[in-house]
């Protein structure tokens, strides 16, 4: 750096370089080459001087010593000499002499420098001009989110795609979103886009039970294996012809990840740091324990008006005085929310070294996340590393590669199952008695020290519910659950230039590429004895499980690229022709143990009473071809097309293999000479038509076999039994899209965007399980072809760079907003009738109908009108005994029923010819809208109450410069979606021994009570059906984030030999705009299913500061 | 696009391509056959005579699935007069008993029944093609196999026809999803005249014996293999069965023959010796003896207890030593809750047969009919607990003038459950002879007394003999109450008494009888139960709600008939 500094204070003159003439004659292989190096001053010394054959490749090479000279042995007198220095112009000469006197000249002198190059779409798909793309594909730099303080890409996704709903499932570390691109196309099959890394699908296999339709957790794994820092840039492709090249893989659309590489130049090193503050929202509130009890007494007293009904159980009696041993374990106010509550902690540390020379370059990455979570004992430690290394070979051979490995320990907390229901350490927390105590308390009510679990001689009505549930504060500190990963990607590559690589000439290109996904988990539980309330025989006591899975994929891929040149520069052709064969195993391991001796043996090797041992093997394997072909005439009318043709093991082989086409063009109008004259504020304007099929196939192995499963046996003997329908019928799911896009620009540029309009049409709807009659001895088929299903919807994108300028200020913008309607076009009228519960007469169930020409998700379910405020009918009301608010039956006018006597009839649910009384509603019971008038609640008063589909998606955003400080603001919204709150619904109904929120201190208590919440019944009544009560409107804007950052400048940063410094503060989830009730309005949607809040934990809410610098 | 340069470039493309695709290619159908790694496929098997037995004991299989055993047990049970809720009934077991069923009840699912006659139906399909591959596998064998499947799907048609009437009858295994599965249901008598020719066929194919007793030798027990799987006697016990629901007399009595012969036979020439201290020979017919030595109780011990007895034609077997986890849930959840101490099962007897024992008669029973107290256990004075098959033995004192018996209570749910014994065939064979008419009346009356003196210990004909035949002779119609009686003291809890409720209506076409019988258990709504029970329709189960919901040519039976189950049938 001195020397080059050196030259440019003293001004150099170009020198030429000077060649002694020397008559040329014909050198050999052997000879030995020697020269001198010189530049303005003298000799220089450390200059590589190399021979290069025809293809650029260096076959011999030298460097000069301290006086400049140097020499080697030639090895073909038809190769090039080559002298490289840094910061001199390279000098290439032909071997036609022995020695030579060389004189370097100084780079830095060149004048000016014009380099034209087209920006290419960053995808593995063929590096189209991003001009030509004729797809409908947004991308997005990770540029933009520098400094934020994410975990995953989704996150920062959130409210930037349009058309891309982002949804998180809880705020438990490590539990991911779902995603949906472009709505729901398929009844229970996989609906998460296609993440796609360096052109890498992420393949672990998955075991036979796996749920696609509600677990996201696997594809958080997939995206946390990429840290948010390595990415370059992100593409998101939507439809078909742009996924055409992955064909069924891709058929919820793609989101291709390119992560960075190494550059040429001077080694350069980041370090970034960030600290992360997160908590909980304030939840719903809760009753203590002195509103509880009391709730309970009623609960307990109203179904038959019994004061005696509760005098039994001690635990709500605060009988004192040696009454009860328990009494002051059961005296208390405690806050169970509040005890598993805590702020947690998250730190980012990222490393990167990049840089490179002449052969190779290199980026080496590492990242270490430390994070603690806002539940109490929640812990995840991640360690990423990512190598990429290029080494140029020659000018046409390059061998590349990457190793990605990450290394993820979260320490969950330990959950477990009641009633079928997992419960985590929020939810178990948000039914607990709140009269309990945490810890043990002696007779004067002093802490002992030690957690207090409810005894297994509780009172009976405690037995089957809150005995269940653990001490959550001794759950988190005793019990283990540990889950530990590690996946390693190493990936080879090599490009080969065939033809060379002259721009001007055809070129043909072959990319060759194996790539092996390594991914280990263990999963470590333990259940000590101390948490169990059923003793040292329980089969929970000291319980350690161990789970092990491992899974191998490899994929190869080979690409020829050809790019052939014409003599007539209009016409520009680029063709691909891909093939890919992945084959994967995966095996999978589980112990269970229970009776482990102490509490400090917490693995399930050591010797116990074996509950659970199994194992389950995999494998995957697939084949596909692609050919793509993109043809631009004049750089404006594009013409794309595709096919690909799909190999599954999962079909017969008569439906193996699927074909599926794409084909899309563009015109860009801007570009028309004519077009400029008349319109010149509209830099761009393009119409993109795409028409293409992508197919989708089943989740499981083996479904065209008949296959044999060994049973129990009987007698001494084993049993074989066929234990499926082979299907012979079975086919591809197939989903065919229209496009069309229009991509516009004003001010140059300044403003642009695209709109999206589309229609997709899913036919032979893959449907799992589709119920058989069960006379045929089965009682479904595995899949079926049943149906078929129409999306249609738009979206709009709109960026805007710089709109506002004013001296050192201005604006930048983004806003996305995206509608999609769904419906089911053709279904068997069985496989529907199949699909539909029927009322089951139970509370708190919706009815979920699939119907033909409606969207899936709608919500059915009774009216809810308030509370009756009587028992008893009379016209005018005598204050506490009766009054018109009564559960009577009424006509369509609303006037009161009478019978020949003059009597009212009373409200009854589903009257089925037997008179009785838990049938009847009476007064504080809720009213539901008796929609036929026959005096009767049942499944014909049952309406529609909305759907959980959203009507737009999107988000936007702002960014504000002011010189170098920058804020950045970024909101997501949904709108006009219903939610059911179910956990509302749980904390409202009182109808078992759950603490319920405060929201119940506003129910019926006496005759003549006007109160918005009906009556307190234990296990009773029908005062929570599925109505409109629980049903919600999800609709909200979050702030997503808001950052303020500032860049120190550059001349300030020299003195300490750094060349970047940015600091940054930002809040993450600080607010949400919403009128619905529950922690968090983002509720995940399923298939044909509604969205419903099951109290998950609510997304945490964050603030973040860090730096970055680089030298 | 330029067609001149669009082929320069195929030609081009395609030439750099061919190596490729060829090195891609080969092979590629066979890279994309991934076995199942836990399971053997169709391609492979039925090669063997193992591949056969393996799939026939998978039919047995199924028969002891809990959801099986369950129906058989409570279809033939619930809805007769022995049967009340015990404790913690579930609401379906609940609706049942109080007959208010509705088509959503789960234990109007017949789909466990179906499963086995698939199997059934598979082992019928392949077996003959493994006989021609497999030289070790002899035709006789193969045949024998055929009429054990065959006897395993009869008899699932033959539960599923007595509770549901009519039902989708196919002897087509469910291979692929080629098949058309929505079918409608044949009527009863097609399938029973299918199930008859059936069973016909291929009556004389299954083995006589799985292992031969051996006389000489003094303990052996050759009769778990001989009662656990399906014998030729099974097979016409099977028959007859059928034969009476069909009211063909002449050949039930032949069936009834062939099964009363053979156990004569059996004890002559094979078991005297060995069974002398147990058996004794009633009306010319060896039954084993409820009194030894000073106690009583013995034939149920050895009947129920321990299962598998010289009486037993056909059980379904649960061995305890096996341990393949193969349970009785049917009696462990219904009867009895597991445990060294009786506990109340989901159901419980109803008092009208058992109150007033030991010291006075019952309607039902006299003082010293031993079944009385091998069927029902009273607790307290309140509570009557079924104790059939939940005891594994009882001991009644002779030396006491009044029995207090004495139990031992089973405490896993290993106990067998009977499909056909010698006293079951004994009394069908008294049946069809007092339907032949009065000449006949002697002889049926020899068969019931039979069984009546076992047990009642009348061991020498005239003395302490309970029934008198003047009593019932002189009209068909006290002669049929006899063999009904009998039948119900016989056969109580073992699943007989609601087919035997439902034949009896179905053969004089009047179901007031049997509606006067089963609603004397209920405590309300006894004239609606009455009412909807005259309708014959009301007999039969209704199909399941989910069955039609997928089966579009299945017809609801009429008596189960609600608005939406029309809008299906429209379908």
């Amino acid at each position: 750096m001195s020397n080059k500094r050196l030259y440019r204070i003293l001004g150099l003159i170009m020198i030429n370089c000077q060649l002694s003439i020397v008559s040329s004659f014909a050198q050999n292989a052997g000879d030995i080459i020697s020269g001198t190096v010189t530049d303005a001053f003298g000799p220089v010394m450390m200059a590589n001087v190399v021979e290069l054959d025809a293809a650029n490749r260096i076959v011999a090479s030298a460097v000069t010593d301290m006086s400049g000279n140097f020499s080697f042995q030639l090895k073909n007198p038809k190769d090039r000499l080559r002298v490289t220095y840094v910061g001199y112009k390279t000098v290439t000469l032909p071997f036609n002499k022995t020695k030579f006197l060389i004189k370097m000249e100084d780079a830095t002198q060149i004048k000016e420098v014009t380099v034209t190059a087209k920006r290419r779409a960053q995808g593995s798909g063929l590096a189209i001009p991003e001009k030509e793309i004729s797809t409908a594909r947004q991308s997005i730099s990770m540029k933009e989110f520098e400094g934020m303080a994410f975990t995953t890409v989704d996150e920062a996704l959130q409210g930037r795609i349009a058309g891309l709903d982002i949804v998180g499932n809880s705020g438990n570390l490590g539990s991911g979103t779902s995603m949906r691109l472009r709505g729901v196309s398929s009844i229970n099959g996989n609906q998460e886009p296609l993440i796609v890394v360096d052109g890498n699908v992420w393949e672990t296999g998955n075991t036979k039970d796996f749920d696609f339709t509600s677990a996201n957790d696997e594809k958080f794994a997939e995206l946390l294996n990429v840290n948010p820092e390595d990415i370059e840039s992100i593409a998101v492709l939507k439809d078909a012809a742009a996924t055409a090249i992955w064909g069924s893989q891709g058929a919820n659309g793609v989101i291709e990840i390119k992560t960075k590489r190494g550059v040429r130049g001077k080694t350069r090193v980041t370090y970034s740091y960030r600290l992360t503050g997160t908590y909980q929202p304030e939840g719903m509130k809760l009753l203590n324990g002195d509103e509880y009890t009391m709730m309970l007494k009623e609960e307990y007293f109203n179904p038959h008006l019994q004061a005696s009904a509760s005098d039994n159980i001690n635990e709500i009696n605060y009988k004192s005085g040696g009454e009860f041993s328990e009494y002051q374990m059961y005296n208390n106010n405690t806050d169970w929310v509040d005890a598993v509550k805590q702020t947690g902690w998250r730190q980012n540390h990222y490393v990167a070294l990049s840089g490179g020379g002449e052969k190779a370059h290199f980026r080496i990455a590492a990242g270490y996340d430390h994070e603690t979570g806002s539940i109490i004992k929640q812990q995840l430690d991640r360690f990423t590393t990512r190598v990429a290394l290029d080494y140029f070979v020659s000018d046409r051979i390059k061998v590349a590669t990457n190793v990605a490995l990450t290394y993820t320990d979260n320490q969950k907390n330990y959950s477990y199952k009641v009633n079928n229901q997992n419960v985590d350490l929020l939810s178990s927390a948000y039914i607990r008695m709140p009269n309990l105590a945490i810890y043990e308390e002696d007779k004067d009510g002093n802490s002992l020290g030690t957690y207090y679990n409810m005894l297994p001689t509780v009172s009976s009505v405690f037995r089957d519910n809150q005995l269940q549930y653990y001490n959550p504060v001794a759950l988190a500190n005793l019990a283990k659950n540990e889950e530990t990963s590690y996946n390693i990607e190493p990936e080879f590559k090599l490009n080969y230039e065939l033809l060379g690589i002259d721009d001007e000439k055809s070129r043909l290109s072959y990319e060759g590429k194996i790539v092996f996904n390594i991914f280990n988990r263990y999963n470590d539980m333990f259940l000590p004895l101390e948490l169990i309330t059923g003793g040292w025989n329980s089969t929970d006591a000291n319980k350690a499980t161990n789970n092990a899975y491992k899974s191998l994929g490899i994929t190869t891929t080979h690409t020829l690229t050809y790019v052939p040149q014409f003599r007539n520069k209009d016409h520009q052709v680029m063709m691909m022709l891909r093939g890919q064969l992945t084959k994967g195993t995966s095996t999978s391991q589980n112990t269970s143990e229970y009776g482990l001796p102490t509490g400090t043996i917490i693995s399930a090797s050591a010797p116990g009473i074996i509950s659970e041992f199994n194992s389950s093997p995999g494998q995957w394997r697939s084949i596909y071809f692609t050919y793509s072909a993109h043809y631009a005439y004049k750089g404006r009318y594009v013409l794309d097309f595709s096919m690909r043709r799909d190999g599954s093991t999962k079909f017969g082989d008569d439906e193996r293999w699927g074909n599926f086409p794409a084909l899309s063009g563009k015109w860009i109008l801007s570009d028309e000479p004519w077009f400029q004259k008349t319109l010149p504020f509209i830099s761009t304007l393009a119409l993109r038509p795409g028409w293409g099929i992508v197919g989708n196939q089943p989740l499981f192995e083996a479904l065209y076999y008949s296959k044999y499963t060994g049973g129990k046996g009987y007698l001494n003997q084993g049993s074989v039994y066929q234990s499926n329908v082979q299907l012979k019928k079975l086919k591809w799911e197939q989903k065919e899209t229209f496009n069309l896009g229009v991509d516009f620009g004003f001010f140059d540029d300044r403003i642009n965007g695209n709109v999206e309009v589309y229609k997709q049409k899913t036919t032979d709807l893959l449907m799992q399980n589709r119920a058989l009659p069960s006379s045929s001895g089965f009682s479904s088929l595995s899949y079926q072809n049943v149906g078929a299903m129409e999306n249609v919807g738009w979206e709009f994108n709109l960026n805007g760079n710089r709109i506002i300028r004013a001296g050192k200020f201005s604006v930048d913008f983004n806003v996305t907003f995206a509608n999609n309607r769904n419906k089911l076009t053709e279904m068997d009228e069985t496989v529907l009738a199949s699909l539909n519960s029927d009322f089951n007469r139970q509370n708190g169930s919706y009815l979920s109908r699939v119907e033909l020409n409606r969207p899936l998700g709608g919500i059915y379910g009774f009216r809810y009108k308030g509370v009756f405020q009587y028992s008893k009918y009379s016209e005018v009301e005598v204050p506490g005994v009766s009054g018109p608010n009564a559960p009577v039956a009424r006509d369509a006018e609303g006037n009161v029923i009478l019978d020949n006597y003059g009597r009212t009839k009373p409200i009854m649910f589903c009257y089925d010819g037997v008179e009785d009384e838990d049938k009847e509603f009476k007064g504080g019971d809720a009213i539901y809208e008796d929609v036929n008038h026959d005096g009767q609640i049942d499944e014909l008063d049952i309406v529609y109450l909305g759907s959980s589909l959203p009507k737009i998606t999107g988000g936007f955003g702002f960014k504000l410069h002011y010189g170098r400080l920058t804020l950045n603001s970024q909101f997501n919204f949904r709108y006009g979606n219903k939610i059911i709150n179910r956990a509302r619904m749980n904390a409202e109904n009182m109808y078992s021994n759950n603490n319920q929120s405060r929201a119940v201190l506003w129910r019926w208590r006496v005759e003549g009570d006007d109160m918005p919440i009906p009556r307190a019944l234990y296990n009773y009544g029908y005062n929570w059906l599925g109505s409109d009560r629980f049903v919600e409107d999800g609709s909200f804007i979050r702030l997503n984030y808001v950052q303020l950052s500032y860049s120190l400048a550059q001349n300030s940063l020299k003195k300490f030999g750094l060349q970047q410094l940015n600091f940054y503060v930002s809040a993450n989830n600080l607010f949400v705009l919403t009128k619905y009730s529950g922690a968090d309005p983002e509720v995940n949607y399923g298939g044909y299913g509604v969205a419903t809040d099951n109290a998950q934990t609510p997304r945490a809410k964050s603030f973040t500061a860090g730096i970055t610098l680089s030298f | 696009m330029n067609t001149k340069i669009y082929n320069k470039v195929k030609a081009g493309a395609l030439s750099f391509l061919l190596p490729l695709s060829s090195f891609l290619l080969t092979g590629c159908s066979d890279f994309l056959d991934v076995l199942p790694l836990n399971d053997v496929v169709l391609e492979n098997y039925w090669t063997k005579k193992s591949d056969v037995t393996s799939t026939l004991m998978g039919c047995y299989e199924s028969l002891q699935s809990e959801d099986c055993i369950t129906r058989m047990g409570l279809w033939g049970e619930v809805r007769s007069d022995n049967m009340k809720p015990g404790v913690a009934s579930s609401q379906d077991l609940e609706q049942l008993v109080k007959e208010n069923i509705l088509p959503s009840n789960s234990f109007c699912n017949w789909a466990v029944f179906y499963q086995t006659i698939n199997r059934c139906n598979i082992v019928i399909n392949y077996a003959p093609q493994v006989q021609e591959q497999d030289p070790n596998y002899a035709l006789s064998e193969m045949k024998a196999n055929l009429a054990e499947a065959t006897f395993i799907r009869s008899l699932c048609y033959f539960y599923l026809i007595r509770t549901f009437r009519d039902v989708p009858f196919s002897r087509e295994p469910s291979i692929d999803d080629t098949k058309e599965y929505r079918v409608p249901a044949d009527s009863f008598n097609v399938v029973l005249d299918n199930i008859i020719a059936d069973m016909e066929a291929v009556k004389d194919d299954a083995q006589l014996y799985f292992r031969k007793p051996n006389p000489d030798r003094l303990k052996e027990d050759a009769e778990i293999d001989n009662t656990a799987r399906v014998t030729r006697p099974a097979m016409y016990a099977l028959l007859a069965d059928l034969y009476l629901w069909k009211g063909d007399w002449q050949k039930c009595v032949e069936c009834c023959n062939y099964v009363i012969k053979f156990k004569q036979d059996e004890y002559e020439k094979l078991l005297k010796r060995r069974l002398q201290n147990d058996v004794w020979i009633f009306n010319d017919i060896p039954l084993l003896m409820e009194k030894v030595e000073n106690t009583s109780g013995n034939a149920f011990t050895e009947i129920f207890g321990q299962g598998n007895s010289f009486e037993s034609l056909f059980e379904i077997t649960f061995d305890e030593q096996l341990n393949n986890g193969n349970r009785n849930t049917y009696l462990g959840n219904h009867y009895y809750n597991g445990g060294s101490t009786q506990s109340n099962g989901r159901l419980s007897a109803c008092e009208e047969f058992y109150e007033g024992l030991p010291t006075s008669s019952t309607e039902l029973f006299n003082t010293k009919d031993c079944r009385a107290y091998g069927s029902i256990y009273q607790v307290g004075t309140t509570q009557f607990f079924i104790a059939k098959y939940a005891a594994n033995r009882v001991v009644l004192d002779n030396s006491k003038s009044n029995w207090t018996p004495s139990y031992n209570w089973r405490s896993s749910n290993y106990a067998n459950w009977i499909v056909y014994r010698l006293t079951d065939v004994m009394l069908m064979k008294a049946e069809a002879l007092i339907e032949q008419g009065s000449d006949h009346f002697e002889e049926a009356y020899s068969l019931i007394n039979a069984v009546n003196r076992r047990a009642v210990n009348a061991f020498t004909p005239g003395t302490g003999e309970v029934l008198k035949y003047d009593d019932y002779k002189d009209s068909k119609e006290n002669m049929e109450k006899l063999v009904m009686d009998e039948r119900h003291r016989e056969l109580m809890f073992e699943g007989k008494r609601w087919f035997d409720l439902v034949r009896t209506a179905r053969r004089t076409g009047d179901t007031r009888e049997l509606a006067k019988t089963v609603t004397k258990k209920q405590l309300t709504n006894i004239s609606g139960i009455q009412i909807r029970l005259a309708d014959p329709n009301a007999l039969y189960l209704p199909y399941y709600r989910n069955e039609l919901k997928v089966n579009p040519y299945l017809h609801q039976n009429p008596a189960y008939h609600t608005g939406d189950d029309s809008d299906l049938e429209k379908n």
